[in-house]
This record gives C-alpha cells, structure tokens and sequence, in this order.
C-alpha cells in the first residue's frame, strides 16, 4: 500500500512525515482561511464615519476593506499602491494580502465629478483618509 | 519567417510586461511624502515597549557611566590610532590612478544629474536626479562619511573642476594663480557655510520643487557658481572650509568615523584607522560659527523626523489650517509655517544648549569660562545625531537606494534600456519591519552612549581635576538624556503626511 502511494508522487518521506505534511498542509489552510480580515469602511463628507484613523493587520493576513461613499472618490492604497474607483451607486471590495509590514497611507485622489477626470492628474490633491499598519507577525 | 514573428510576439508580450512593471514600479512612492525632498517612507512607528526599553535603558546607562567614571576615570590622553598608509589598502588608496578615477566618478555623476535634471523627462521617478540628490548624494553620503570617512573630500566634483581648471591656468599661464588672492575677513568665520545649511534644510523640508528635476539642477548649478565665486575670490582651500557647507557637512560628520585622512608633510596624504567617535574630542572650543553649524545639524536632523509626528500635524493645522474646498489653497500658509519651524528649531536648540553650557561651566566651578564650554562640548553631541540619521533612515535608503536599479538603465527618463535594467520592481519592505526597530533602538543608545564618554573625556582634559569634571558632566548628561528621548519619541511616532 505505501508502495502506490509512493507512485502516486508523495515525496519520500515515510509515514511520519508524511502525517506531519497533511497535518501542517491543514493548518496552513485554516490559517489562510482564518486570517481575513475585515474591515466596513463608509466615506462620508470625505472622511471615514467614525473618524477611522488607523487600521492594524498582522503581516501574512488577507485584508478586505470593503467601500461604501457617498460621493464618487478615486482611491490609492500607497506602498501596496491599490487603486479603486468609489461609487455612491454601490460598494467597492479591495482584497489584498498583506504581504509587507509597513504603514501606508490610504488617500482619496479626487472627490466628486473630478474623480475620474485623468487629465487632472498633475495638479492633483490627496486627502489622507486612514493609515494601514501591517505590523510583523 | 514563423520564426520572426514568434520572436516578434514574444517581443511585444515582454514590452507589455515591462510597462505593466515599470508604471507600478513608478507608482510606489507616488508623490507622497514632501519631508525629505524626495519619495515616502512607509516605516512603522517603534511599539511602545521598546520605546520604553530604549528610554529606559538610556537612563540606567548614563547613571552606571556616570557611576563607573566616579570609581575610574577613562584616560583623558590621545587615542590609539594605526596608520594604514603603507598597507596594502592605505596603497591602494593612495595610488595617483585610484584617486583621479574617484574625482573623474565624481565628475561625471555631477555632469549626468545635471543635465539629467535639465534635460530629462520632468518626473521625480523617471528621472534620475531626485533620487541621486536626496537619496544617495546627501542620505547615502551623510551614512558613509560617518561610518566610514570623509569620502566627500576625496570626489566633491565642485573641488575636482576647480582644481582642473587651476592646473589648466597654471599651464597655460605659467606662475599665475586662479584666485583673487583675497584675504578671507576672520570675523566672518564659517558664518556662509552656516546660513547656507539653513537654506538647503528649508529646501529639503518646504520648498515645493524639491522633488522636480529642472528646478533640482538649476539648484545645483547656482550652488556650484557661488562656491567657485567664493573659490575664486578666497582660493580654493579656505571656501572649503568656510563655505563650502557640504565639505563642512561631511566633514564634521566624517570626525565621528573610524578613517582619518591626514597631512604627512611634503604635500602627501596619510591614513589613519582610529576608533570610532575620538574624532569628536576637541582640545579647542569650536567657532561661534561651527558651534552654530554643528547644532543647526542636530536641529535639522530632528525636525526633518518632526514634522512627520501627529504633533506637528496638529501645529501646521491650528496656525495654517486646510483650505476648506480642495480647489483653494493652503499651502503657502503651511510653507510659511514650515519656514518658520527651519528657523525657530535651530534658534532653539541653539537657547537650549546656550544654558546648559551655562550648567556645565557652573558645574566645573567656573573653571573654564561660558564662551569655551559651549565650544568645547558641542561635537560630543553629533553621535546622538548620526545614530538618529542611521535609524531614520534605514528603510528609506533601502527604498529610494533601489531606484536607482531602473533609473541607472535610463537616467533621462526616454526610455532607454542601456544595462537592461529599466524593468527593475523596486521592492518595499526590502530590511525587516522587526529588524528596523531593532537597529533603530540598538544604534540610538549606543549613540548616546559613545556621547557620554565622548563628553566625559573631553571634561577630563579641559579641568584636569577628576571631581570638578564630574560635576561639569552633569547637566551635560541631562542634555544628552533629553536629545536622545526626542530621537526615540520620534521614532515612536506614527508618520503622518500632511496633504
């Protein structure tokens, strides 16, 4: 029976090893399914209700920031450099790994009917709405 | 012809790729943070447990010097030093070919940012001036001039063209000198070199170009015209040590290093290895001006991390509150503010040390007067600085530093590939977060503590009188104490970036 497996492409580790392959493979995966983490983040008058200021994630978690606005906004994650276009019509998901610990700046580019006026890039101006600090796990 | 036009498909597929990486590559320090002239920092603050630690263990050492000095005081006599000039390095170095290939680098660096910065594409990414300025030139130069010497001196392309030029003239004309042979007024001391400092820290820190390329070289030129003016007026040697800020700059930073460049008589050169720091001890007090250069330094080395902390966020909004509508415009009240800040930090620092040199002499039973302590004592205060300079910058260096992997393929920003490097991902993140903290706290206590001793020594030599040196160490340490808390305070800071 170890045989067929073997052919099967398990490296040769022997069982023990094998258990602990299966054993570590199961909790990377939990982990990686556990450590998403959420975040309801609703722009109103351009800033974040609730005067969001910081948001902390450990380093290797998956980040979701889920967007709603009242306005329509062009928005820059720095560092990670994650670019979305807000609409009041709907909500905005950002997923991202957080990959580099850090803090990053989350900025607005443009609010309103300029937001996706491109020609307006150069004299463009940021509103920092909330920091992402990834810290080391 | 299949052939061809597979290469001809792979071909474009590559250059979609490389433009994908390059406008992302770009686009990672997008404009963000004005504080250092160029690029942002994503650096996390330090936790507070090792903010305290820091703190912490900065008290306790100073306390244990103080103690260990009371029972035994460290020998206040020259230091040791090992001439290198005869080993194989010292060689080396001293090779006429190695030397002229350092200034010709030198040279050709200088001629390729300025033209770049004239001529090239006007993006602070795209183009390689910005990043050489503030990044490698006056960051990079700043970490070897005090970790390993005053490298300045050797290829300051300012100096190497108008040494050429002298030859030139002497060759053509001969027993004719390039210079006006004036006598440079001693009052005026190294009075330019200081206010010069001042505007470049304002440059750094509020000018709006900065980070444009055009306006960065016509910079670079005007500096270059006013230090041959001066060159040509006083000669070479004396504007460099009164005017020239840079070769001032780097070369008082460039004491705390464990290199000494030295004259051995009959025009040569010697080198010498020394201990880290001994540089610093001086057995004559420092010019009013040099007193006045040395902490407009350690002022802008603090208020270049300051004005990143919520703290100061909150100053430049009660005095230059935002402009309500994003169309208006606020930033002329925030640069006026900000140009303010430049001038007040040194001017404070400046009060500051004043009274407790005043402590210090007061201490040392008015042994030596007011006017030679604050002379005497303020170089064992740089350690602190440079150990500041090194933590703050870290991660930056190890970022911006990175640029110049695309940009040194295509300087002008055109387009060009010339070492088919242009594609280059600048990677954030490239030192550990953790390992940043750790540097940082480990090179700022070790800074404050070389301070002490640097301070302690130079009290021993200055009263020859073990008890009465103590004494004068006191407030010096408190002084010490407070400059090292405001380095780690700052670390602990979260960046802020005020747009």
């Amino acid at each position: 029976m170890p045989n067929v497996q073997l052919t099967f492409g398990w490296p040769a580790l022997g069982a023990l090893g094998r258990r602990a392959l299966a054993v570590l493979l199961g909790v990377a995966l939990l982990g990686a399914a556990a450590a998403v983490r959420e975040f309801d983040l609703n722009i109103l008058k351009r800033r974040i209700e609730g005067g969001g200021a910081t948001i902390r994630v450990k380093r290797g978690e998956t980040v979701l920031l889920r967007w709603r606005t009242d306005e329509a906004a062009s928005l820059h994650v720095h560092g990670y450099d994650l670019r979305a276009k807000l609409s009041p019509l709907a909500p905005t998901s950002m997923r991202f790994e957080a990959r580099v610990a850090g803090r990053f700046a989350i900025t607005a580019h443009e609010f309103g009917a300029v937001a996706d006026h491109e020609s307006r890039q150069k004299e463009h101006r940021e509103t920092t709405l909330l920091h992402l600090e990834v810290l080391p796990e | 012809m299949t052939r061809r036009a597979a290469t001809f498909a792979v071909r474009a597929q590559r250059r979609t790729r490389a433009a994908v990486a390059v406008s992302l590559g770009a686009l990672v320090a997008s404009a963000q943070a004005q504080a250092h002239g160029f690029g942002a920092r994503y650096d996390l603050p330090i936790p507070l447990s090792l903010y305290l630690a820091g703190a912490g263990l900065t008290v306790a050492l100073s306390f244990a010097m103080l103690a260990l000095f009371m029972r035994k005081a460290p020998s206040a006599g020259e230091y040791r030093s090992i001439d290198l000039t005869h080993t194989v390095f010292g060689r080396l170095l001293g090779a006429p070919g190695v030397l002229l290939t350092c200034r010709m680098l030198g040279v050709a660096l200088f001629l390729l940012v300025v033209t770049a910065g004239l001529f090239g594409v006007q993006s602070p990414l795209k183009n390689i001036a910005p990043v050489m300025v503030w990044a490698i030139w006056w960051v990079g130069m700043a970490y070897i001039s005090a970790l390993l010497g005053n490298l300045w001196a050797l290829v300051n392309p300012l100096d190497t063209l108008f040494a050429w030029t002298e030859a030139l003239c002497a060759r053509i004309w001969p027993g004719r000198e390039l210079t006006l042979g004036l006598r440079y007024p001693d009052t005026l001391g190294a009075w330019p070199a200081s206010v010069l400092f001042l505007a470049f820290v304002w440059m750094e820190v509020v000018w709006e170009h900065s980070d444009s390329p055009a306006y960065l070289a016509t910079a670079m030129l005007g500096y270059s015209a006013l230090t041959w003016l001066g060159m040509l007026l006083f000669g070479r040697a004396q504007w460099l040590r009164r005017g020239e800020v840079f070769a001032l700059v780097f070369g008082l930073l460039a004491r705390f290093a464990p290199t000494e460049l030295r004259e051995s008589g009959a025009g040569r050169c010697a080198l010498d290895l020394r201990p880290y720091g001994v540089g610093l001890l001086s057995r004559e007090p420092v010019s009013n001006s040099i007193l006045v250069l040395v902490l407009a330094m350690l002022a802008a080395v603090s208020f270049d991390g300051f004005i990143e902390t919520p703290l100061w966020a909150t100053i430049l909004e009660y005095y230059a509150p935002p402009a309500q509508d994003l169309a208006s415009d606020s930033g002329a009240a925030r640069a006026w503010v900000q140009t303010a800040g430049v001038i007040g930090a040194p001017l404070l620092f400046v009060a500051v040390y004043l009274v407790f040199a005043r402590l210090i002499a007061w201490g040392g039973g008015a042994r030596v007067p007011v006017t030679r302590t604050a002379g005497l004592f303020v170089l064992t205060l740089v350690p602190i600085a440079i150990a500041y300079h090194l933590a703050h910058y870290l991660s930056f260096l190890a970022m911006a530093g990175q640029y110049l992997i695309p940009l040194a393929s295509d300087p002008f920003g055109f387009g060009r590939d010339l070492f088919g490097t242009k594609n280059y991902f600048v990677r954030i993140g490239l030192v550990d977060a953790r390992a940043v903290w750790y540097i940082s706290i480990g090179a700022i206590v070790t800074g404050h503590v070389v301070a002490v001793y640097l301070a302690h020594r130079t009290a021993l030599r200055a009263y020859s009188d073990r008890r009465l040196a103590l004494r004068s160490q006191w407030p010096m340490v408190a002084l010490m104490v407070c400059y090292t808390m405001i380095s780690l305070w700052i670390i602990a800071q979260p960046i802020v970036t005020i747009r």
